[in-house]
């Protein structure tokens, strides 16, 4: 008599599925062969996209303005009064970017920023934004409870610190200036921007200073 | 506009993914979405307000349980 053993069963179906692309991908690929197929799309242009935002373009834009900004006052003053122009001296070469304001930590303050409508965000000098960015929870809660989903990133505040959050639109980007981190005098700027990271520029990350990362 | 699209402040949501990692597209399909809403040709009088008009018409079930770059096929 065959014996049916629900549980090796479960295993087997799972294990085959597994297999198989997820539905978004398979969603995907269906569009894509459409859009094709009805000439509205070319795929060569989807690989350019995908070869753009992977090899070329990328926080370390945004880590380079960060570093210059750091060793130049005037670049800084520039940087801090109109973004969009300041970031044009940087030569990435390609400068499509919306406005750009930048908004700078200090001690007294803490920037972070938040599209809570969608995703809007200034890939141009930080790339692809995170998924954590465009998911509800951290657009519903970091303008509600700024602290407390800074604390989830490991983000401590004192209360006398201020929190500024920034809520990006289609038009106007923003881009946070982390403060220098101590123990970086005499550093180059290449040294000094490995050192920053996306989420500082994002504004949930606060504290560079190499004594804060090996604790981390 | 007043929908669970305008998604601000509003209450309920769990806890962030914050150890994501840090490459751009996190499966292949991530990217080729990105790649298709960057390089398509778009009708003319297309513009951004659209974009959001065709954004808040996904289904709230959707909207709060479908991937992002899944919702941005939608749209």
């Amino acid at each position: 008599m065959p014996t049916y053993d629900s549980d090796r069963v479960g295993r087997i179906h799972r294990e085959l599925h597994s297999h198989l692309p997820s539905d978004s991908a398979l969603r995907v690929k269906a569009l894509e062969s459409l859009l094709v197929e009805k000439g509205l799309l070319d795929p060569r242009t989807v690989d350019a996209w995908i070869e753009a935002y992977s090899e070329r373009i990328g926080p370390k834009r945004g880590a380079e303005i960060v570093a210059h900004a750091w060793v130049d006052p005037s670049f800084r003053a520039r940087l801090l009064n109109d973004g969009t122009e300041a970031v044009k001296e940087m030569s990435f070469g390609d400068n499509a970017t919306p406005h750009l304001k930048v908004v700078e930590n200090t001690p007294a303050v803490h920037n972070v920023v938040v599209c809570t409508l969608c995703s809007c965000y200034p890939t141009q000098v930080l790339g692809i934004p995170p998924n954590w960015y465009k998911s509800a929870e951290y657009r519903a809660r970091i303008v509600r409870d700024p602290r407390g989903v800074l604390a989830e990133f490991g983000v401590s505040l004192g209360a006398d610190t201020e929190v500024r959050v920034w809520d990006s639109t289609a038009e106007l980007r923003y881009l946070v200036l982390p403060e220098r981190p101590r123990g970086t005098a005499g550093w180059d700027e290449a040294r000094l921007a490995r050192v920053v990271t996306r989420n500082s520029m994002i504004g949930t990350d606060r504290d560079l200073s190499p004594k804060a990362r090996e604790v981390a | 506009m007043d929908g669970v699209h305008d998604i601000g402040g509003r209450q309920g949501f769990g806890p962030i993914a914050v150890d994501e990692t840090v490459e751009p597209f996190h499966a292949p399909w991530e990217g080729r979405m990105y790649g298709i809403a960057r390089g398509i040709r778009q009708p003319p009088g297309w513009n951004i307000d659209w974009w959001r008009h065709g954004r808040e018409l996904i289904d709230p079930h959707d909207y709060l349980s479908r991937p992002y770059y899944d919702q941005r096929m939608q749209t």
